[in-house]
Formats: C-alpha cells, sequence, structure tokens
C-alpha cells in the first residue's frame, strides 16, 4: 500500500501470514523487551527524558554521539535522545488508534456478516472489495487533502483501509465457529442471538484476531511514520519519528546521519517487534486449531 | 465445460469485478470534494476571500449547480479521455502535468519492479537450496528488510553510497536515459528493500514445497541435471504464488514510489501528488489518487489473468466448482 | 552379467528410525528375469528398490554394495550417478499423478530427458515419444504429447510413466508397485504392456508390490521382505506352492481364493486367517526374529537371535525353524 514501508503490511495481509521459520523462540522475548522499553520510554517520557524535546541550543547544531547529548542533537540544537523518546508516543499512539477502531469495526462487521448472511453479508463483502482497491496510503493522502494534517485525518483513513482485512478473517472465523455444535446447543436452549455472539462466538475468535492486529500494528505504524514524513501526519514542532527523519535528512549530505538514522533505526526495531510477535501468536493459534 | 469454455467465463467474470470497483471507487474519489467541510467553490479557491460573481464564476467553470451525479459522469468520462481537468495550482491541464510526471515514476516502478524480482528470486532460491547458516542468514536479514521502510533506507543508502563512496547522485532526475537509471538507482534500492525480502522468504517456502514433492524425485531419478531440476520442476511450478506477491508488490510499487520520489526529489507523480495535497489542488489530488488505484487494480487484474498461463489446471479450477 | 547385484545392502536413518530401513539385504536380478519384492507397507521393498537408482533417503547411513550391471552403486555421486540414472535404470512410479509434473506437457515430460542425458533435438526426441507412446498403447499419441497430465486417466498416465522408463533404453526397470494406485479395471492393461515391453526388450524388472499373488503370476523369483529383511527368497511357482517361512505361509492364507471353477459361496473356499498382529514400526527395534511377536509357530530361541538365511534347492529362507517347516512339507 503505501510507501516501501506499508507495501510489505498489505501484501502480507493479502498473501496470508508468513512464518518466522527459521527464526527461534528467543526472539519473542527480544522483541518483547524491546516494545516494552519503548512503550515505558513514552509513557514516563517526562522522567526518563534527558531535557525537553523542543529545547533548542544553538551552539550545540548537529552535535555528535557525546556525554552530553547521548545520540547527538538536530539540525536546530535540539537533544535527539529526548525527541526520540517524547516522539515514541505519536509513533505509539497513532498506531494504537488505528489498530483499536480497526479491529472493533473489522470484527463487529466480520461478525455480523457471517451471522445474519444474505444481503447483509453481501453488502460488507462487496464493501470490503472496495476498500481494498485504495492502497491504505493513498486513501490516507485524500483524507488529508479534504480534512488537513495532523493525526486525525491519516488515522481515520487507516482505520477505514485496515478494517477490511480484520472483517474478512473475522468473518471467515466466524462462520467456521458458527458451524460448530455447541453455537447449535446454546441456540436449541433458547439463547438470544446476541447472547451466544457476544458470550460464547466472539471470545473464541479473539486469540485469531489480536495476532492479526499485532501484525497491523507494525504496518500501521509504518504507514503512519510515511505520513509523517511526507508532513501529513504529526505536525511540527511535536516530535515523532517520521518527522524527525524528514527534519535531518538534509543533514546526511553533510555527513551526520545518526540524527535521522536513529528515529529510522526505531522504527525497524518495534516493527520488527510486532512482526515476530504477531507471527508467534499466530503460530500459537495455528498450533491449537490443529491438535 | 472443459478448459475452452470456462476462460472467457474467467476473464469476464475478473473483468466485471474490476469495473464495479472502479466504478465506486472512482465515484468516491470524485465525491471526496464535496465531502469535505466547506462548500465546494469555497475548497475549490483554497479559502482565498472573492467577491460573490467570483465564486459564481467558479461555481459555472466546475459546474458545481449541477446534479452530483452529472458532475461525476462528466468527470469519469473525461478521465477516460485524458481530461482530468485544470490544476488550480499549476493553472494548467492537469493531464499535461501528470504526462510530464508520469515517465519518471513509471521507469522507476520499472527499475525497483526488476530489482525486486531478480534479487528476491535469487536469494529466495538460495535460501532453499542452502539450508543452514545461509538460510538463516537471509531470513534474518528479510525479517528486518522488511521492517525498513523506503525512506529510512535512504538514510544509510545515501550515506554511504551517495556521500561516503560517492557512486551515485541523491538529487535529481538526470538527462537521458542512461543518466536516468544511474540518478533513479538509489531510489529504486530504497523502493526496493522492504519487498525484496518478503518475495525471498515466499520464493524460499514455494521452492521447499516442490522440492519435497514426488514429481522432483522422479525427475531427480531419471539423471536429470539438478540445475535441470531445480530450472525446469522446481522452480517452474513455484511461479504460481511468485507471480501473485510479484503482481501484488508492483501494484502496490506505484505509491511506495511515491513517497520515495519526496525523498531524492524526483519530480514523478508522488511529488506532485505531496505539493497538490499541501496546496489543496484537488483535481490533481483526484487524477493522482484515481490513477493510484486504477494501477493497482489493473495490475491485480494482470496477474489474475496470466494465472491460466502459469497453472494449466487454473482454468478447470474456475470451470468447475468444488 | 547379473542386471542387479545387491550385497549385505543395510541403510539405516539414525535421526529418525531406531530400526535399519532395510538390513543385509542381499539379492540378484538377472538379465531379462522378472523379481517380485514382495512386502507390507514399511517393510523395506521400495527403499531397496530405490537403491538401484542411488536414490537414498537423505542424511541415510548406507553400507553394503549394490551392483547394477557392475557399476557399484553405493557412493556414487555427481556425473556418475546421472549416467547411471539415465543410461542403465528406469523407474515407474506407484502414483503417476504424483510423479509427473503437473504444469508441464506430457510431451515435455517424455522429451526432456531424452535431451537432457543424450543431447537430442527437440524433433528427434519428439518423434521418439510418439513412438513409444505407441507402444504403450496410447491413441492419438501426437495429439497427447501437446496434452497436459491433468487430461489423463490414471492408467493412461501410467502409461506415459512406463513409455519415459522405456526411452532410457534400461538394463533394468524398476517397477514401483506400480498399478496399485489405479483401477482395478486398468490394472491388467498396465501390467500386459509393462511385460510385453519388458519380454520385447529382455529387460531386467524388479517388481515391487505387497501383493504376493500378482507377484507369482508376473515373476520368475520372488522375495519376500519383512522389517527390512528378507525373509524368503524362491522361484514363483514354489514359493506359491511351498512357502516356507511363517510369514510368506500367512500373507498366502490371508488372500481370498477361489477355488478353481467354483463360486464363492461353496464350502471348498479356503478359510481366511489374516496375519495376527500388527507390522513392525520403526520405532521398534527388538532383539532375535522381527517376525517373531506375530508368528504362529515361535519358539523361545526366536527372541534370542536374528536367524541366518539358510539355502537350499535354490530356495533361501531367514527362520529359526526353516528346517522342521521344510521337513513338515516335503
Amino acid at each position: 500500500m503505501t510507501a516501501a514501508s506499508a507495501t510489505p503490511g498489505l501484501i502480507r495481509r493479502r498473501v496470508g501470514r508468513l512464518r518466522t521459520g527459521a527464526l527461534g523462540g528467543w526472539l519473542n522475548i527480544v522483541a518483547l523487551a524491546v516494545l516494552t522499553v519503548f512503550v515505558l520510554a513514552a509513557v514516563f517520557a517526562d522522567v526518563v527524558s534527558p531535557v525537553g524535546p523542543n529545547d533548542v541550543s544553538l551552539s550545540d547544531t548537529l552535535a555528535p554521539i557525546s556525554g552530553e547529548h547521548l545520540l547527538g542533537a538536530d539540525q536546530s540544537g535540539r537533544d535527539t535522545l529526548s525527541r526520540l523518546i517524547y516522539g515514541a508516543r505519536g509513533s505509539l499512539l497513532g498506531p494504537l488508534a488505528v489498530v483499536a477502531g480497526s479491529t472493533l469495526l473489522g470484527t463487529a462487521f466480520g461478525v455480523w456478516a457471517a451471522w445474519r448472511g444474505g444481503v447483509v453479508d453481501w453488502l460488507i463483502s462487496r464493501s470490503t472489495e472496495v476498500v481494498f482497491a485504495f492502497p491504505g496510503l493513498l486513501l490516507a493522502i485524500l483524507a488529508v487533502a479534504m480534512i488537513g494534517p495532523g493525526l486525525t485525518a491519516p488515522v481515520v483513513a487507516m482505520v477505514i483501509a485496515y478494517t477490511p482485512y480484520i472483517a474478512r478473517l473475522s468473518r471467515s472465523a466466524a462462520l467456521q465457529e458458527a458451524a460448530k455444535p455447541y453455537i447449535a446447543a446454546y441456540r436449541v436452549q433458547g439463547f438470544s442471538s446476541l447472547t451466544i455472539v457476544a458470550r460464547h462466538l466472539v471470545p473464541n475468535i479473539v486469540p485469531l484476531l489480536l495476532a492479526q492486529s499485532t501484525l497491523n500494528f507494525g504496518y500501521a505504524l509504518l504507514d503512519l511514520a510515511a505520513l509523517s514524513y511526507l508532513g501529513f501526519g504529526v505536525q511540527p514542532p511535536t516530535p515523532d519519528w517520521g518527522t524527525m527523519i524528514r527534519e535531518n535528512q538534509q543533514a546526511v549530505l553533510e555527513g551526520v546521519w545518526q540524527p535521522s538514522l536513529v528515529p529510522g533505526v526505531c522504527i525497524v526495531l518495534v516493527v520488527v517487534a510486532f512482526t515476530t510477535l504477531g507471527e508467534a501468536i499466530a503460530d500459537r493459534v495455528a498450533r491449537r486449531d490443529v491438535p | 465445460m472443459g478448459a475452452a469454455a470456462s476462460i472467457p467465463r474467467f476473464v469476464a467474470g475478473r473483468v466485471g469485478g474490476l469495473l464495479l470497483t472502479v466504478g465506486v471507487t472512482s465515484f468516491l474519489i470524485f465525491s471526496a470534494t464535496h465531502l469535505a467541510p466547506g462548500r465546494p467553490e469555497e475548497f475549490l479557491l483554497r479559502g482565498r476571500p472573492v467577491s460573490p460573481e467570483a465564486l459564481a464564476a467558479v461555481r459555472a467553470q466546475y459546474h458545481l449547480d449541477d446534479p452530483l451525479l452529472v458532475q461525476y459522469w462528466r468527470w469519469i468520462t473525461g478521465v477516460f479521455t485524458g481530461d482530468f481537468g485544470r490544476s488550480l495550482q499549476f493553472r494548467q491541464d492537469v493531464g499535461g502535468l501528470l504526462a510530464s510526471r508520469l515517465p519518471t515514476t513509471l521507469l522507476l516502478v520499472g527499475y525497483a519492479s526488476l530489482m525486486i524480482v531478480l534479487v528476491g528470486l535469487l536469494l529466495g532460491v538460495v535460501a532453499a537450496l542452502r539450508p543452514g547458516k545461509l538460510d538463516r542468514s537471509i531470513m534474518l536479514i528479510s525479517t528486518v528488510a522488511a521492517a525498513t521502510p523506503g525512506f529510512v533506507a535512504v538514510i544509510p543508502l545515501s550515506a554511504v553510497f551517495a556521500v561516503g563512496l560517492g557512486w551515485f547522485p541523491v538529487f535529481g532526475n538526470g538527462e537521458g536515459l542512461l543518466d536516468r537509471l544511474w540518478h533513479l538507482t538509489l531510489p529504486a534500492v530504497a523502493v526496493a528493500v522492504s519487498v525484496v525480502g518478503l518475495l525471498a522468504r515466499v520464493t524460499r517456502s514455494a521452492m521447499l514445497a516442490e522440492l519435497s514433492r514426488e514429481h522432483v524425485e522422479v525427475a531427480r531419478s531419471r539423471g536429470l541435471p539438478f540445475g535441470s531440476v531445480v530450472r525446469r520442476h522446481a522452480l517452474r511450478n513455484s511461479l504460481g504464488p511468485i507471480t501473485t506477491l510479484s503482481g501484488l508488490i508492483v501494484a502496490g510499487l506505484f505509491v511506495a514510489t511515491f513517497v520515495i520520489e519526496v525523498a531524492f526529489g524526483l519530480s514523478g507523480l508522488g511529488s506532485l501528488l505531496v505539493t497538490a495535497v499541501q496546496a489543496k489542488d484537488f483535481p490533481v489530488v483526484q487524477a493522482i489518487t484515481m490513477i493510484g488505484v486504477l494501477a493497482f487494480v489493473v495490475t491485480n487484474l494482470l496477474v489474475d489473468l496470466l494465472y491460466p498461463l502459469i497453472d494449466p489446471r487454473v482454468s478447470l479450477r474456475a470451470g468447475v466448482a468444488r | 552379467m547379473t542386471a542387479l547385484a545387491i550385497n549385505n545392502l543395510t541403510v539405516e536413518l539414525p535421526a529418525v528410525a531406531r530400526r535399519p530401513l532395510v538390513a543385509d539385504v542381499t539379492l540378484q536380478v538377472g538379465a531379462g528375469e522378472v523379481v517380485g519384492l514382495v512386502g507390507e507397507s514399511g517393510s523395506g521393498k521400495s527403499v531397496t528398490a530405490r537403491a538401484a537408482l542411488g536414490l537414498f533417503p537423505p542424511s541415510a547411513q548406507v553400507t553394503g554394495s549394490v551392483r547394477v550391471a557392475g557399476t557399484e552403486v553405493v557412493g556414487l555421486t555427481g556425473q556418475a550417478l546421472r549416467r547411471l540414472r539415465a543410461e542403465q535404470v528406469a523407474m515407474v512410479f506407484q502414483d503417476p499423478r504424483a510423479s509427473i509434473n503437473p504444469l508441464r506437457r506430457v510431451g515435455d515430460f517424455l522429451t526432456e530427458a531424452l535431451r537432457a542425458n543424450r543431447g537430442w533435438s527437440k524433433a528427434k526426441a519428439l518423434t521418439r515419444a510418439v513412438e513409444l507412446l505407441t507402444e504403450v498403447g496410447i491413441a492419438q499419441p501426437g495429439v497427447a504429447v501437446r496434452k497436459y497430465p491433468h487430461q489423463f486417466s490414471g492408467g493412461m498416465l501410467q502409461r506415459v510413466m512406463i513409455a519415459s522408463a522405456l526411452a532410457v533404453e534400461p538394463v533394468l526397470l524398476l517397477a514401483d508397485e506400480p498399478t496399485t494406485a489405479l483401477d482395478v479395471t486398468t490394472q491388467a492393461e498396465i501390467l500386459a504392456t509393462l511385460l510385453s515391453a519388458q519380454a520385447e526388450r529382455a529387460m531386467a524388472m524388479l517388481f515391487v508390490t505387497h501383493d504376493l499373488e500378482l507377484a507369482a503370476t508376473i515373476c520368475d523369483r520372488i522375495a519376500v521382505m519383512y522389517a527390512g529383511r528378507i525373509v524368503e527368497e524362491q522361484p514363483a511357482q514354489r514359493l506359491f506352492d511351498a512357502p516356507q517361512h511363517p510369514y510368506t505361509r500367512g500373507l498366502l492364507t490371508a488372500t481370498p481364493k477361489l477355488p478353481a471353477g467354483g463360486d464363492a459361496a461353496s464350502s471348498d473356499v479356503a478359510p481366511l486367517v489374516p496375519v495376527a498382529g500388527r507390522p513392525l514400526s520403526l520405532a521398534e527395534n527388538p532383539a532375535g526374529c522381527a517376525f517373531a511377536p506375530r508368528c504362529p509357530i515361535v519358539v523361545d530361541d526366536c527372541a534370542a537371535a536374528t536367524p541366518v538365511t539358510r539355502v537350499r534347492d535354490g530356495a533361501s529362507v531367514a527362520c529359526h525353524r526353516a528346517d522342521e517347516l521344510i521337513g513338515r512339507d516335503a
């Protein structure tokens, strides 16, 4: 879909999940540790950040890595580490909103389509196909053109773009689940559809959706970072990893690469971690389903 | 039944689905102007204060008093004849703007596709044939590469190959084909990085599945040279998933290159789209979005239509209900 | 010269199986001879046959000797192994549907070995392919070479497979359950095709099957395998008339038989006695005779030592009680 970034996200969701294969289980622990560090940094940014993200010190313009600036400083003399830590907030909150929104909507639509069938199923399935034709990043750019830059338009567009994947997944999972004898048993006992779906059917497909949503988190992060990089997402001076790369790209030509490379490395680390965990969860679900 | 009868039906079904999708998406793209906050003519004038007469002139120029469906019909028929309206920002025909920008984007997409397919296939085949350390390293690298978006890959690429070694330029389009390709090399690599590992992984698993098939063992038992067994049987039979994925990758590349064009200051469709969004130049945004969707769905359709050539059994599959 | 001479062949998979897939197998197939190799699935008969092609399971440990027309196969690699497969040995596999690449035309399947191994032109190879298809009984061979495998029935595909084996002009033809995957009605036709091609060329053939009666009707000699070992080997008719190993006897009484000219309901039908127990899995490696747990005439000695193969009057049998058995039958 989008940036070189989002392309794999889109393709993976369409082609299906790929096993990490040869990579071992210890990677899951590393992935979890990486995510914990980033989340803690984002939550306690005010405590752990050495200085404020927008504290300008002109004498430190493009300062190299030193005791004073552990990861150097950017074009305007702002501390890279501090901006990175504060930037984690927007960079992680955006994808969180996208994943939460698309998982809720997608599950609702998918389960509804599977449970009701008929016209509802047909309508939802066709709408899903239409949204599939929109590369997510393109939809987000269109939304920015309509509403204006900032996190809102891209997040709303991404929720729309990601919902069909969850809807399709939850529809097929719900169809499988609904065909099982225990659902029929509840129906015979006179439980209402809503009760059966909410209390019994949905909880059984949650692990599968969790796996997909975990993977989607990484892809959404890539898409939103691309939008920030284009100047359509989080607006300066608020720090954001995508924006940081854009702001400091020029300095690479002057031989100073760390202010732009470091946020890039953070993006890669977080996405690899989410991919690893998502595939690990999916593997467990697959093993549970095939005893 | 039979293969011959089901292929036209297969093609007709796919083309019909595509037309429906294009119809709905194009309507959504067009009506986006009207969904945006504020009145369309104000939007089209990008918020500048103007006299009521000027507003009326704009309404007339853009036929804003016609019903929405009539406006849409005028726009979509224009799109298919190359008439995308007038750019508000550049005050010239959008079609002409696109025509001047399209070659760069196409060249970049083509260049990157070539790189992705060649390197991805090579890595995947090597990983499948050399289990152990080499296989594991390729898989590890492809996992990291798949998480590296183009605009991140730009940084180390330009730091090493442009600033450090000075092999490639980092800015501009270049003149003439060779110079253009030279200018587009780093951008193409940046676009390719994140998807090349994906193709390598799919190639590897498809190859491993085929290599364990009985007909491959039979081919070996017939004394065929190893290279021929790999090429004519394992790789040939892996082409199904490889082509499907390659199609999705190339379809996605159109949008992927947009970001890279901005990163490298290339004047293609992507950089035009970004400036158009910033300037609220809506006819240009609509046109490029439409082209992006068309490129995406048409590439996917082509792959679908290619499939019966790759797998002669597919026509039967489509014709006989399972 | 013997077409195939296997001596003390042992194939082990230390990582996977506790007992050898094939243990101490010795077997000869003379020029123009048809030898049957009979056993249950997992008895090692297919592994033995594939050894003649130098086709061993990955990471298998192989000891002993396999000679095809005087050439040692064990340890053969690269060009020499390819030459063996291209010029000396060919194999017809059980499931033609799985054995022929579904994405390539039948003509391509038939010609690719001739072109790659003999450097023939496409036209020359195609002419030969059409000749061979005619020989194996495929109507309109000129049309058939342009078709894809999924357009053929299983029986027709197996004919294609036989044609491709004949294209090699092999010294030795291996047939691994060539009719098992087919409809009963086509089985006889395929066998007839196979046997007439064999007779015409005076090829040696190793016929692998689980069907002892089938083997008895088409083979000159039969070797019976159990749990990786050859337990009995005799000329076909004698094995059928006077089986010596208790396992062979069990196999014969387990086969439903109609008395000549009688009807199935008559009381003349021989009683059907299945071989008791179950075959040995690869995870089991008991001491002594592997058949002992299922053997109706087992004695204490049987669990103590692996029986040695004793040869008498052209019959060989590996049973501790072979002497008594022969005595009883004589």
